[in-house]
């Protein structure tokens, strides 16, 4: 299942709380300005900054 | 690395649920009670002085298994539980698809370093979780933030005596029964740190509950080697109630009343 628009709308990154985006397999979502990918796993966002994955 | 430097680096992140993956290893039967009959009586209770409109989005920090959470969701537009342990929003999310709970979502992420955006919620409840944090004043700053201009919030949490030795005391028992426990606070503290994020006390409710030092103890339960400790430091501490917890001699045992106060709050002006 995806994450919701209405949920999309109320989260942030926690290191800068910027907007995110979801990602094309709807399984992570993206902070640009961050560069870092927040898994989603088992439609539960993990929103931890130590377990993001670094974009390039 | 070795437990206690773990428990510390957990305490240190804030993580209230780390506490209670090790309580739910500990003892899986003690998360029962969140889905209990007594617990739901309580949180019918905190909904009800809540005064929760249909329209809001609601905030459940540090939801553990989610029972609140999903107590909240019956009557409002949309909650969604923060935990820092994986474990418990599993269990969470798990709990709300068996109840067919279409509007909950359930997040694992910081209590101190919330994934939301300012003013995301019309409110922030959070359940006995207070004791559990390390900087309970940066939990409720993130707490302040995610709530709108005209938002809400429930406390709801054990409190201690207004005597700094007496708490010291009652806190220095709650770690040894639950090592995970980081302060109870006294009310006077909760109102402190209310105030310094602009939130004023609407209503203030006060829930007695007694227990014998058996009761008590296998709530969480307690490590098994701390109990002669426990019992030790009640029985020196009776005559004279030094932790501030009513202590009586009953019939054998010594039975104590730990006093949760729930706290409904507004923002001020």
């Amino acid at each position: 299942m995806a994450v919701s628009q209405e949920l999309l709308d109320i989260l942030a990154c926690p290191k800068c709380k910027g907007g995110l985006r979801v990602t094309d397999q709807q399984d992570g979502l993206i902070c640009d300005a961050c560069h870092l990918l927040y898994p989603i796993k088992d439609d539960i966002p993990i929103m931890l900054i130590e377990e993001a994955q670094a974009l390039k | 690395m070795n437990d206690a430097v773990h428990h510390g680096e957990a305490l240190r992140r804030g993580e209230a649920s780390r506490s209670a993956s090790e309580q739910l290893r500990r003892n899986p039967d003690s998360f029962a009670r969140m889905f209990s009959a007594a617990n739901a009586k309580f949180l019918h209770y905190m909904v009800s002085i809540s005064g929760v409109a249909r329209e809001d989005r609601v905030l459940d920090v540090a939801c553990g298994p989610g029972a609140c959470t999903l107590a909240f969701a019956e009557r409002c537009r949309r909650a969604v539980g923060l935990d820092t342990s994986g474990e418990l929003v599993a269990r969470a999310r798990d709990e709300a698809v068996r109840r067919g709970a279409g509007n909950v979502a359930f997040i694992k992420g910081e209590v101190e370093r919330m994934a939301f955006g300012d003013g995301a919620f019309d409110a922030a409840v959070c359940r006995f979780a207070f004791h559990h944090f390390t900087n309970p004043d940066r939990v409720f700053a993130e707490m302040a933030r995610v709530v709108g201009p005209r938002g809400w919030m429930v406390v709801a949490d054990v409190t201690a005596s207004e005597d700094p030795a007496r708490a010291a005391l009652h806190n220095e028992l709650e770690r040894l029964c639950d090592p995970t426990h980081a302060r109870t606070l006294a009310a006077s503290e909760f109102e402190r740190i209310f105030a310094a994020h602009g939130f004023h006390v609407a209503l203030k409710i006060a829930r007695k509950s007694r227990s014998s030092v058996e009761e008590w103890t296998s709530f969480g339960p307690a490590p098994p080697e701390n109990i002669p400790a426990i019992r030790a430091m009640l029985e020196d501490a009776v005559d004279d109630d030094r932790p501030g917890l009513a202590l009586q001699r009953d019939a054998g045992t010594i039975r104590l009343i730990h006093t949760s106060v729930s706290f409904v709050l507004e923002r001020a002006g």
